[in-house]
């Protein structure tokens, strides 16, 4: 009798061990996808940071061939402007689809100007801007699928029981309220 | 009395049944979920060797060339360099494409990220080098761009090799400071290491596998009990490379898993 009850201490002992190792893993799961998502939204930001510095360089390049096209760098410098003062996912995306157009309309509008299309320097801030572009992609569908994994962790079991606890709510997408084709238009840049 | 004994052996196959079967739960909760595979993934293609030529436009001696100068490279710099030539993108974007293609290559270590792959797409005539993180600093997107459109003057002619030895030596050049070696000067390299390889190589595959073994082992056993193991959605440390440092410059495949975040020029001849 005794042996028997020993056993079942054990056994349920055991049980115990597991439930708060499985506690503990769970809820240390849900605080890495929670930090992925921090991460790859910090790796947008610098990407947009990144285009946001190539701009200046860019108008002024254009401006040293085609002065007279005032319009399109006020709109570029708006547009700039808006982006910087955006905080939230939705709200960056939004002003990063108006400047990728302003930027698609000063590239078109510098298309005319075949000395300004030779120009080295124009040429490699082109490489950078297309670069930079590229990189804007990439983060942007990293952080949605971070988000997406974190979003489903904390609904489904177990996160949903240390979801509140830890005051984990549903992460942001990154994209524009609307015309998310217009966002995947990156600028042309054709040799 | 052997009523009592019967009574304790059921008592403690149900409490053995109950463990093994909560172990069982447990286990299978905290296995790594696997990465669901999509469709775009099992297109690509595998990084069986230095050069890929699905769109044939090398020569075999012009194929041996080009393993040969990414060979040099990855002496001459520590990292890693694939090179695809494509048919056709069937619909993707270029940058798409080779994002996607260096996610599962991964050239280059994963502590350096020190990788790039040429990409050749013979149909819609588009070229992309994409660099890996750590050779962002030395190539950043001008050059990659200087590259790519000196190599069309090559791929206007069809002179697919040129072009690609071309822009292997500069990305060696930027990486490394130091001009490429000619092309007698690796032949010179080549001869004595080849032998060098081979000999080593079957002890070291031994030992490789005895580790293995082990380490297999003790994952099986640790799995009811580690906190760590599969944390963080899906750890997957145990990457298929590992077998660095085998034999001599000739081995291929090890060490993998540089990242890469979009970096590089495209370009279009």
């Amino acid at each position: 009798m005794k042996k028997t009850i020993i056993i079942i201490v054990l056994a349920l002992l055991v049980l115990l061990l597991l439930a708060a190792s499985w506690v503990i893993s769970s809820r240390n799961s849900l605080i890495n996808q929670d930090e992925a998502v921090n991460l790859q939204w910090s790796e947008i930001d610098t990407q947009l940071q990144r285009r946001s510095d190539l701009i200046p360089n860019l108008v002024n390049t254009v401006k040293g061939y085609a002065a007279h096209e005032s319009e399109i760098f006020t709109a570029v410098a708006d547009a700039r402007s808006k982006l910087i003062g955006a905080s939230t996912p939705a709200e960056k995306a939004g002003a990063e689809t108006a400047v990728s157009s302003a930027l698609s309309r000063l590239l078109a509008i510098a298309e005319n100007y075949p000395q300004l299309k030779a120009d080295s320097s124009f040429v490699r801030l082109q490489d950078e801007l297309a670069g930079t572009e590229n990189r804007i992609a990439v983060a942007r569908g990293r952080y949605n699928g971070a988000v997406k994994n974190f979003n489903a962790a904390i609904r489904m079991f177990p996160g949903s029981l240390f979801a509140p606890g830890l005051g984990f709510s549903p992460a942001e997408y990154y994209e524009p309220p609307a015309g998310r084709a217009a966002l995947e238009q990156a600028p042309e840049v054709s040799f | 009395m052997a009523q009592k004994n019967h009574q304790r052996r059921i008592n403690l196959s149900l409490v053995l049944l109950i463990s093994i079967l909560a172990l069982a739960l447990f286990a299978l909760d905290r296995c790594p979920k696997k990465r669901g595979s999509s469709d775009s993934l099992t297109q690509l293609p595998e990084f069986s060797a230095r050069v890929v030529d699905l769109a044939g436009l090398f020569q075999e001696e012009e194929k041996m060339r080009l393993e040969q100068e990414i060979e040099a490279l990855e002496q001459a710099t520590g990292g890693q360099m694939g090179l695809l030539t494509l048919p056709e993108l069937k619909g993707w974007s270029i940058e798409e494409y080779s994002l996607k293609l260096a996610e599962k290559w991964r050239p280059g270590n994963k502590e350096q990220d020190n990788g790039a792959i040429l990409l050749i797409c013979l149909k819609e005539r588009e070229l992309r080098l994409e660099i890996g993180y750590g050779w962002e600093g030395f190539i950043n997107d001008a050059r990659a761009g200087d590259i790519i459109r000196a190599m069309r003057q090559y791929l206007q002619n069809e002179r697919y090799a040129e072009a690609s030895i071309y822009a292997i030596r500069q990305v060696q050049a930027f990486v490394s400071g130091q001009q490429p070696k000619t092309p007698s000067e690796l032949d010179a390299d080549r001869r004595p290491q080849e032998t060098d390889g081979q000999e080593t190589d079957l002890p070291m595959i031994f030992f490789f596998f005895g580790i293995l073994g082990v380490i297999l082992l003790l994952a099986l056993l640790n799995k009811g009990g580690g906190s760590g193991f599969g944390s963080g959605g899906g750890g997957g440390s145990f990457s298929g490379g590992g077998m660095r440092g085998f034999g001599g410059g000739t081995s291929f495949g090890g060490g993998r898993g540089g990242r890469f975040g979009g970096g590089g020029a495209s370009g279009r001849w």
